[in-house]
């Protein structure tokens, strides 16, 4: 604050002029002066401000000492605003709340205006003072540091944001050579040294962004649709890369290393087993069996428990992925969901986020011409459909039609569900009987034929669908989604249940018939692992090749062919093929217990994956017709595989802690339970004198009232963050009815003010500060309001705008006009002929600023810019002759206050240093005389209202 | 690394990456873009004031593969060069900048406003949204139901009653548009 001190003494001109000039005033501000501006501030500023609470009444208070009849009058005026009279209906919390988030958005809407002068690129050098400002505005309070997020998130031109940065390292150096304590010096140093850090590791993870080209290039012919399917198969491609590495790290080296006796040497490698995953694979790595149940000792003198070793490993993968995932989705849905809400602004996204400004090629241009074309079409004949509802027949009608296309849906999955049972169960007697002809083809049977099922059964969904004549597309979608979801997650259901059936594990030599194995867990594995390379080698085949690429021959070949106009290359599916990446996903979490290299698998098939959709998209596919919302749906296929992630966790919970393992193979075979292998390490710790403390600690955790004390403890945070989210939603509401009152305001506020101007018409025109100057007065002011904010400082908006909210409602009241002069209206005055004084004439700047004060009547201005020049609202300083002419016909103009809300009147109104106008304070009168008239005071009025 | 030596001085690099949502790599890659539109015209050193003194004119920028299908691309090269109609480097990293995936809604919608507001009033108006939507279809609109679709757009963004869009009516409205970030996206 000192330095605000200082720097209004190096301005001795500002105050003379100022007491000059209202001394000269005949309305009677003395005391009215920039000091005593700047000395309300400062009390503000402090913290232990009783006022802080209520800042307008406060800021009343402290700015207009000595005008006590206008400032009520203004209060009056103020506490009449409709929006005034919102806190005082609920609780004082949430009020103040609300005049936080007030004063939040009126410092941000400051920042807004300045950005329009200043976000031009022109590449001009500003001048100090407004660079000065901008960096109070940016930098950190304390340290005195732009954050580069800051700098950058400013939208202004390159070359001020050169000049910021530059202003910031000399205050930078400045600040070090003032002295300061060594800790403070230090924690300085380490918090540049921190940011340093964060931002070398964000540009080296951006370095090494994946496909980063390969996206462009799809994005650029498709759109961000299609993109959306690539960029979520590389996020599983990342993912399957640390899983994979952990893995092999933990599970599979050390046993390699150690590697048992096959229990059948002659069996060799013949090349089919990378389909079947069968016979010489299954004594591998590959799969659980073959891990052992003790220790391995490779390297000398260590010994690495492969149970437990495989136990920890799973369930560290497990917590991997569930952290990955729920943040991304967490953020996913931030941005789609809590932020953007749909159908609010159905036209708006529409129009202004209907170009995908990733497009590069001319075709798929001229296609979103069609495509936005037709959208709004559509959308405008639903407007015009929306009014007449179906009648009760239709309804009935459309009723009896989705329920019978829901009982053929669901007949249809349970029929397939069944089908997958009873096959698998028929195959395993089939084989363990040693029938049947071809091995292979039995091995693989049920994956081709599940994968077929997966082939065929989305398109007879999205044809029931269809059928069921949703009124939205999107709902048609979501509801496709979900029938797909359900039908592939009941598919692998079905098969995780045939295979952790007790009675195949009941001991192998019952002669009842029925089929047992051996090893049930490797068996589950085996089959897990087909499905994925033939759900792999289905999708390359049928849904790449057939659909896209014989589709796109055929199309060459009988190219205008009378008969197959209508033919045409393939669209790009991206629904079924992101329900097939989850589907592919789910797999690859459920068998990564019983095959732990699966991740290893997932992820050479995810590689090739991408390669080549992208190839087959970029040469068979044509840009889709229909637009793709991705935002919203990329939410849902990210919510389904957290979901299907959850639905994995737990089944592979139920195998771990349920399920009794095989007796025959892997590192459970000796023992009841997988899990307890944990609960013999806890016994073995107990035992040993050094792993006493350990037990204690374990009993503890262990113990009931830990763990109650735990949940509890889980449940008042749920209480308490639910009622938090309670109050938000609360908040939310009156601040959205604050908002329409806003509105209110300025209708409000005009009302009077035409009433006003309309009772004074005729009269002479009254002999205020704001109308004295003659000619010689008129002045273009040219970024008056930085002169402005030199001369009465605000220390208060930089320094707490973003660190206590509560603080800066002071901030835009205290004595910075929001001025935009914008070049065109100054040619348009010269132009015009008014008279103008070049602002040349005054070359001190403070001096300018002060003529062009002594000239403003923001009202006025307003009203008349807006009367001169209807479109243009930034317009502020007209030079503001009073003739009788344009008096008359700012009466009976309609003024409408564009941009003007009530705010910004406030604040013009209380920063002109002159005192409010002759207008205002008749307006005032006006309010007064009805007052005293009604004599009645209201209950609450006073300090606030709140 | 050598090559970075002789396009950017190492300050120009730190600059560009503080003020930009860009990494060393990126800036290059642009400046690349940046010469290839005409190579005559750019020195491949680019230390000194050339970043801010080597001018193009705006058709060779408009005419470049990440805008010339676009069409705003006038637009977008007018509001980043300030109307000049010349484009130095700095404000073709802006622009990109402003398009790239980090940049948050924020700064997106300011540029958003700034493009689609064509007579640069700081207002969307009834003008702006009938161009808007001609360039958006393509023509393929007729003119009443583009009225139709400005009216509907003024109604959903308005809260002021002054039939057209300040800055503020267009934030609102654009946070919630759940598409706007993916769609105001250009990949470098």
């Amino acid at each position: 604050m000192n330095v605000y001190d200082t720097e209004l003494e190096e301005h001795p001109i500002v105050t003379q002029q100022h007491q000059n000039y209202s001394t000269n005033g005949e309305l009677g501000y003395q005391g009215y002066t920039p000091a005593a501006v700047y000395q309300g501030n400062n009390e503000l500023d402090r913290d232990d401000d009783p006022y802080q609470l209520y800042p307008q009444d406060a800021l009343l208070r402290n700015r207009m000492p000595t005008a006590r009849e206008a400032a009520s009058g203004i209060e009056e005026i103020i506490m009449e605003m409709p929006s005034r009279t919102i806190g005082r209906g609920m609780g004082g919390h949430i009020g103040t709340m609300v005049n936080a988030t007030l004063a939040r958005r009126s410092a941000s809407r400051y920042r807004k205006r300045q950005l329009v002068t200043l976000g031009t690129f022109d590449g001009i050098e500003r001048p100090n003072d407004e660079i000065q400002e901008l960096y109070e505005e940016l930098a950190d309070e304390q340290t005195g540091e732009i954050d580069n997020e800051e700098l950058r998130q400013f939208p202004v031109s390159m070359a001020v944001k050169k000049q910021v940065r530059s202003h910031a390292n000399e205050n930078r150096e400045k600040k070090k050579s003032r002295t300061v304590g060594s800790f403070k010096i230090w924690r300085y140093n380490m918090s540049i040294k921190w940011r340093h850090f964060k931002q070398d590791t964000k540009k080296f993870a951006q370095n090494f962004r994946l496909w980063q080209q390969d996206l462009k290039q799809v994005e650029g012919h498709f759109g961000t649709g299609v993109s959306s399917y690539f960029t979520f198969l590389r996020g599983l491609f990342l993912l399957s890369i640390p899983s994979f590495i952990f893995n092999f790290a933990f599970i599979s080296l050390p046993q390699l290393l150690q590697q048992p006796n096959r229990t059948d040497p002659n069996i060799t490698f013949t090349g089919e087993e990378l389909l079947t995953g069968a016979n010489w694979l299954t004594e591998t790595i590959m799969y659980y069996g073959y891990y052992i149940n003790g220790t391995i000792e490779a390297i000398p003198g260590s010994e690495y428990d492969m149970p437990l070793a495989y136990l920890l490993a799973t369930a560290g993968y497990f917590v991997l992925c569930l952290i990955l995932i729920v943040r991304t989705t967490a953020s996913s849905f931030r941005q789609n969901y809590v932020d953007g809400r749909s159908d609010y602004n159905n036209f708006i996204s529409k129009v202004f986020c209907a170009w995908d400004f990733g497009i590069t090629s001319e075709t798929a241009a001229k296609l979103q011409h069609k495509t936005i074309t037709t959208e709004l079409k559509e959308i405008l004949s639903e407007q015009r459909r929306s009014g007449e509802s179906r009648d009760f027949q239709e309804k009935l009608k459309l009723f009896s039609l989705r329920l019978l296309t829901w009982t053929l849906y669901l007949s249809l999955t349970g029929g397939c569900m069944a089908l997958v049972y009873f096959v698998n169960d028929f195959l395993l007697d089939d084989i363990k009987k040693g029938l049947g002809g071809i091995v292979i083809l039995e091995q693989i049977a049920l994956a081709l034929i599940v994968s077929s099922i997966n082939l065929i059964m989305p398109i007879i969904i999205n044809l029931l669908t269809h059928l069921e004549k949703y009124k939205y597309p999107r709902h048609e979608i979501y509801i496709a989604v979900f029938r797909n979801y359900i039908l592939k997650m009941g598919l692998i259901a079905v098969i995780c249940a045939f295979w952790t059936d007790d009675e195949l594990k009941s001991t192998s030599n019952d002669n009842n018939g029925s089929a047992t194995v051996e090893c049930w867990e490797t068996e589950l594995g085996q089959e897990i692992y087909r499905l994925v390379i033939i759900d792999f080698l289905f999708t390359i085949f049928f849904a790449t090749f057939c659909a896209e690429f014989l589709r796109k021959l055929l199309v060459l070949l009988l190219d205008g062919k009378e008969m197959c106009r209508k033919l045409d290359r393939a669209e790009f599916a991206i629904v079924n093929s992101v329900m097939d990446l989850i589907y592919g996903q789910t797999l690859c979490w459920i068998g990564v217990f019983f095959c732990p290299l699966l991740a290893g698998i997932v992820f050479i098939k995810y590689f090739f994956m991408f390669y080549i959709k992208k190839v087959s998209v970029m040469q068979n596919c044509r840009p889709s017709r229909k637009r793709w919302r991705g935002g919203q749906s990329q939410t849902i296929f990210i919510g389904m595989l957290l979901l299907s992630f959850l639905l994995s966790a737990i089944f592979l919970c139920v195998v771990v802690f349920r399920e009794v393992p095989s007796t025959a193979c892997g590192p459970y075979r000796d023992q009841d339970r997988s899990y307890d292998v944990v609960v013999n390490l806890f016994n073995s710790l107990y035992a040993t004198s050094s792993g006493q403390w350990f037990a204690t600690i374990m009993d503890i955790i262990f113990s009931v009232w830990f763990l109650y004390s735990v949940a509890a403890g889980l449940l008042v945070w749920a209480v308490i963050k639910s009622s938090e989210a309670k109050g938000y939603e609360e908040l939310v509401r009156s601040l959205r009815a604050q908002i329409e009152l806003q509105g209110d305001d300025k209708q409000l506020l005009l009302k009077w003010l035409q009433s006003t101007v309309a009772n004074q018409n005729g009269k002479p025109p009254p002999t205020g500060g704001a109308f004295q100057g003659g000619k010689e007065n008129h002045v273009v002011p040219i970024l008056h309001h930085r002169d402005s904010a030199k001369s009465t400082p605000c220390p208060s908006r930089s320094a707490s705008a973003r660190n206590s909210p509560k603080h800066d409602i002071n901030a835009p009241m205290t004595g910075d006009v929001l001025t935009y002069v914008d070049p065109q209206h100054v040619q348009a005055s010269h132009l015009v002929g008014e008279r103008m004084m070049a602002t040349t004439s005054f070359s001190n700047p403070s001096q300018i600023s002060l003529r062009q004060r002594e000239h403003k009547d923001p009202l006025l201005h307003k009203a008349l810019a807006n009367q001169q020049r209807p479109r243009s609202m930034f317009v502020e300083g007209v030079p503001s002759s009073y003739d009788t002419q344009r008096r008359n016909s700012f009466a009976g103009a309609s003024v409408d206050l564009e941009d003007l809300d009530t705010e910004t009147v406030y604040e013009e109104i209380l920063s002109d240093p002159n005192g409010p106008s002759p207008l205002l304070l008749a307006l005032s009168a006006k309010v007064q005389a009805e007052k005293s008239q009604s004599s009645e005071r209201r209950p609450g009025y006073g300090r606030g209202g709140y | 690394m050598g090559n970075q030596q002789t396009t950017f001085s190492q300050d120009q690099l730190d600059r560009y990456q503080d003020c930009t949502y860009f990494t060393a790599s990126e800036i290059l890659r642009l400046h690349k873009k940046f010469r290839q539109l005409s190579p005559e015209l750019v020195p491949t050193d680019m230390t000194g004031n050339k970043c801010t003194d080597v001018l193009l004119p705006a058709s060779l920028v408009e005419g470049m593969p990440e805008l010339k299908d676009n069409p705003f691309a006038d637009r977008i090269v007018r509001v980043f060069s300030d109307g000049t109609s010349l484009v130095n480097f700095e404000n073709f990293l802006c622009m990109f900048s402003a398009f790239s995936e980090q940049a948050p809604c924020e700064v997106k919608a300011f540029y958003a406003f700034r493009i689609y507001d064509a007579d640069e009033d700081q207002f969307l108006n009834e003008n702006d949204l009938v161009w808007t939507l001609q360039r958006l279809t393509g023509g393929h609109l007729n003119k009443e139901e583009i009225d139709l679709v400005v009216k509907k757009v003024l109604e959903e963004a308005e809260m002021d009653d002054d039939a057209r869009i300040s800055f503020m009516e267009f934030e609102h409205v654009i946070y919630r548009s759940p598409d706007f970030l993916s769609t105001f996206h250009i990949r470098i």
